[in-house]
């Protein structure tokens, strides 16, 4: 028998496996009964509320076993991880700027180097909620600009709310992200394509998708 | 989906998260029937006047008879005043005044028309 999961807001499809009982993502994903849910979602990263993923039943497996010899078992285990970009706009060297990273139970204070990349490996049971915290200016004690942040929520670029968030990271307003095409949502995508010489019309259609998921990464 | 002011981001994949320098940019109608509309030039100001950054129209691609106007690096304190001057020999107007620099942004063709444009 199958059984059926929703995803809703914020799960990652480790933790759907692990609820049942699976160690990894990709036994799931990779899983014949979700071929059309990899089909949707290309990215396993990227999963939307909603989405249905086939859980499939774990059976019992029979390994042949030699006696009077040592038998070794590798457990597969895999890791989530938050990895962020910090970058100026005009491309000015972010080197040597102080990031506070609050994630779950984790602080991490760090300087970062040229490419402006930080990695942290997320605890198992920790939420997936925090805070980035940067100091910009020299000598700061409170920070220059501090911003809360929900790993696992970032939608898939063809939903309004994917275009939204990524818009927002990239410095184009969009207002909150709600998956509501209103008026700083228009604008925002306005001077997206701007930015990026596409036709400036505030509809996020094919091209704007395509770009944003480009210049973003994902 | 996520509450207002919070950042949605992906596991595993690398998140960008950009840095925006404190900007105001302004969408400028320009009269180009006026013989000299080219020579015109934008000017932000703080009150304290130890602040300005001049924008000359000339310098700008025209969007039809739109043009979009950036100022950069502007002080994150203070009010400002955005001046338009013909820079002919024609007297400078004012597009606004005394706005602070969280308000600049809000600052659209929209919220102050022509018709509002006082003469300094």
């Amino acid at each position: 028998m199958v059984h059926q999961h929703t995803v809703a807001q914020g799960e990652t499809l480790l933790r759907i496996a692990r609820q049942y009982g699976y160690k990894t993502s990709t036994a799931l994903y990779n899983h014949p009964s979700n071929a059309e849910f990899k089909a949707l979602r290309p990215d396993p990263n990227l999963i939307f509320p909603g989405d249905i993923i086939k859980i499939p039943q774990k059976t019992e497996k029979f390994m042949p076993l030699k006696t009077g010899s040592k038998n070794t078992f590798v457990v597969r285990d895999e890791k989530e991880y938050f990895r962020l970009k910090v970058a100026y706009d005009d491309g000015e060297d972010i080197a040597g700027k102080r990031v506070v990273l609050n994630i779950g139970s984790q602080t991490i204070d760090t300087v970062l180097q040229s490419d402006g990349l930080i990695e942290v490996e997320l605890n198992n049971n920790d939420a997936l909620t925090g805070s980035v915290d940067l100091y910009l200016k020299a000598g700061d004690t409170t920070p220059t600009k501090s911003f809360a942040v929900q790993i696992g929520n970032l939608d898939p670029i063809d939903t309004l709310s994917g275009v939204q968030g990524r818009c927002n990271m990239l410095g184009f307003n969009c207002g909150k992200v709600d998956g509501v095409m209103g008026e700083k949502t228009r604008i925002g995508v306005k001077e997206f394509q701007y930015q990026h010489e596409l036709e400036v019309d505030g509809i996020p259609g094919p091209k704007t998708k395509a770009k944003l998921q480009q210049v973003f990464g994902s | 989906m996520s509450t207002p002011h919070s950042m949605p981001m992906v596991v595993n994949n690398t998140n960008l998260l950009t840095i925006v320098k404190p900007a105001f940019v302004f969408l400028y109608q320009v009269d180009t029937n006026t013989k000299n509309y080219a020579k015109e030039q934008l000017v932000l100001v703080n009150n304290q006047h130890n602040w300005q950054q001049i924008k000359p129209i000339s310098r700008v691609i025209p969007e039809g008879d739109w043009v979009r106007i950036e100022f950069t690096d502007i002080p994150q304190s203070g009010n400002f005043d955005l001046i338009q001057d013909p820079n002919d020999g024609q007297p400078t107007y004012y597009i606004f005044d005394n706005v602070p620099f969280s308000e600049l942004n809000k600052q659209t063709p929209k919220t102050v028309t022509m018709a509002e444009i006082t003469e300094e």
